[in-house]
């Protein structure tokens, strides 16, 4: 997958995050649920339900507790859409 | 119906372009989770307190829940009681609506009789808050499930102002996609992303904005483009194509109008083309006897549609337009306070209409059925009582008849919807709830009478509610409603007087009060009380009643189980 593909991903990724957590998140910027304190368990299911639907694919429960930093989602999403 | 109404026309234009915009995510067969949960809704809205009790977490449908309630004109405030399988009901009844929200998996397997508790439970919240109250049903797919939910509606009948809500239905349409064990794993809640969409749109557009009493009353539609495809003035009646859709789409019309919503047609087209393409002969499902009113014109159809809603005694702010064409959507939205869909092809529109707050109503009353036949029944009535010579005696030959009836149990309902609704007859706008009511049903100091009105032309079903408190020997009417479809045929002395001689039988009082209070649109009501009461001063206060008043002439007077009396 090409750099311009993981960048449109990371703009997705940081669009839902804004829309979930109700403050900006910056396209690349790497955020943790450990640093947010508005990230809590329904905040990433939302994450997780949100970022299925707009890419079309479907997490392993482990995932949803796994995937709780930007960059683990973007990383996750790529792997799938590979 | 809008209470959050904007009232710049640019501002109104602009929220209702921007909802228009937003039907596709609103009312899409599989709402996409991703789409409505950074969906922009800055459109008008009013706030509502909800009360959340539960033993699951709500809090999912309470984020997804956001753009449908605000399509709806409406914000909620949510607060939750702690998970509570015991079902405590604390609240200190200052929320305008009260949610119930159980996962009754939980108590599968304890062996005691939940439905005999559980009924309980709700009857101790009902005591509790007089604010309407939202039972979720249970989604298992089992026999004790279903018997569990039937049962629920039998009590839940007994209870005023509680209503069942099917999630059950929205389990059985999703089958196994409705739970989702990995955010169950999560968050402790068992909905699927699906699940939350679906539940919060039903909460959003119908079960809570027909709990809070929101109702569209009349239905008007565009012709060209939106019942059918193509232009009559251009393509004529033989080059118009109504294809299956838009069958199905007015036949949903037509069963909408068989449950009490006004239909009518606004259109710029010639009226005798009109006229043959509503004929019953024509080529669309929808035929002119349908429709409580149409207006045929080329002007403008802000103008038409207001028309619509004088003939039809209603306020234009409970009437819903549909057009295909946003230019005209704009400009009624501009000029008027109607509410607007965007009929941009008739599947979508068929969603829309199915969906749009203030059309799904959880029980349906007599009075809904016969009210299009009803305002039918009044233009042949005003026609006639125009030419009678002496209206006395046209009263006598239309048989007129009022049935009285003290703290009728059965219709407490009815009675709330009357406090709630009646707008231009309604004395001192306390929009009691039906917690409300049924306080005056059961008596004490309190009486509550309901009139119903029926004459040869048509039955109108119960049209007025008189509620009435004693306190240090002094009756107070604290609400007189009537419904618009009983004024002009000069029954209001007779409906109050006769019903508050009956109160002043069991409640004996050194004077009879009318509390009033000045609103938007009840100025008929009050005109009436300042003709028999004396002028009055101010925005709100008492009025004296005089109830040695006489009846009028040509009506028949019965009380339930009396007999008649002239």
């Amino acid at each position: 997958m090409s750099d311009r593909a993981r960048n449109d991903v990371q703009s997705e990724v940081a669009r839902i995050l804004s829309s979930v957590l109700g403050h900006e998140v910056a396209p690349g910027a790497d955020v943790a649920a450990s640093d947010d304190p508005t990230w809590d368990s329904l905040r990433q299911v939302e994450v997780m339900y949100a970022v299925e639907d707009t890419f079309g694919l479907r997490f392993e429960e482990s995932d949803f507790s796994a995937l709780v930093s930007s960059e683990l989602i973007v990383d996750a999403v790529m792997r799938r859409s590979a | 119906m809008n209470a959050a109404f904007p009232t710049e026309p640019a501002e109104k234009v602009r929220v209702c372009l921007d909802k228009a915009a937003r039907q596709d995510v609103l009312f899409a067969t599989s709402p996409s989770y991703a789409e409505l949960i950074s969906l922009e809704c800055h459109w008008p809205a009013d706030r509502v307190a909800i009360r959340v009790h539960r033993n699951q977490s709500f809090e999912l449908v309470e984020r997804m829940l956001r753009p449908f309630l605000a399509f709806a004109g409406r914000r909620a405030d949510v607060t939750y009681s702690p998970y509570d399988d015991s079902l405590a009901m604390e609240t200190d009844g200052s929320a305008d609506l009260e949610v119930v929200w159980i996962d009754f998996g939980r108590y599968a397997e304890s062996g005691e009789p939940l439905e005999a508790w559980f009924n309980e439970r709700i009857a101790t919240l009902r005591s509790r808050s007089s604010a309407p109250i939202l039972v979720c049903d249970w989604t298992a797919e089992s026999e004790g499930a279903t018997a569990f939910n039937a049962a629920l509606r039998t009590s839940v009948a007994a209870l005023a102002g509680v209503h069942v809500c099917e999630q059950s239905q929205i389990a059985q349409s999703l089958g196994t996609a409705y739970v989702d064990v990995r955010s169950t794993t999560v968050a402790g809640t068992p909905l699927s992303r699906q699940a939350t969409v679906l539940t919060a749109r039903a909460m959003g557009l119908r079960w809570i904005p027909a709990a809070l009493g929101m109702r569209v009353k009349a239905v008007v539609v565009d012709l060209d483009n939106t019942l059918y495809s193509g232009v009559l003035s251009e393509d004529g009646l033989d080059g118009i194509v109504v294809t299956d859709e838009h069958r199905a789409f007015q036949r949903d019309l037509i069963e909408l109008s068989r449950r009490g919503v006004f239909l009518a047609v606004a259109t710029r087209n010639d009226p005798q083309d009109v006229a043959q393409l509503l004929a019953v002969d024509g080529p669309l499902e929808l035929h002119a006897a349908e429709l409580a009113a149409s207006t045929a014109t080329w002007d403008d159809k802000a103008v038409g549609i207001v028309s619509i809603a004088e003939k039809l005694g209603i306020h234009p702010d409970s009437m819903l337009f549909i057009d295909d064409n946003a230019g005209e959507l704009a400009q009624v939205a501009s000029e008027t306070s109607v509410s607007c869909l965007h009929a941009s092809d008739p599947a979508s529109t068929r969603r829309g209409l199915g969906l749009y707050p203030g059309l799904f109503r959880f029980h349906l009353g007599n009075e809904d059925s016969v009210r299009v036949h009803d305002i039918q029944a009044s233009a042949v009535r005003a026609a006639e009582l125009a030419a009678a010579t002496d209206p006395a005696t046209y009263r006598r030959a239309l048989g007129a008849r009022l049935l009285f009836r003290l703290n009728p149990n059965d219709l407490v309902d009815r009675l709330h919807e009357l406090s709630a609704k009646t707008n231009q007859f309604n004395t001192a706008l306390r929009r009691f709830t039906a917690a409300d009511v049924a306080e005056y049903v059961r008596g004490g100091e309190r009486r509550v009478v309901s009139v119903a009105l029926a004459d040869r032309l048509s039955d109108s079903g119960v049209v007025a509610a008189i509620f009435a408190r004693r306190e240090e020997s002094v009756l107070h009417i604290d609400e007189i409603a009537i419904s618009c479809r009983a004024l002009g045929r000069q029954l209001e002395q007779t409906m109050v007087v006769e019903s508050v001689r009956r109160m002043l039988l069991d409640l004996p009082s050194s004077a009879v009060l009318v509390d009033w209070r000045r609103g938007a649109r009840n100025e008929p009501a009050l005109d009436w009380l300042g003709a028999s009461s004396g002028s009055l001063e101010g925005d709100e206060g008492s009025a004296r009643l005089d109830t040695d008043a006489s009846a009028v002439d040509g009506v028949i007077i019965q009380w339930d189980g009396d007999i008649d009396h002239e």
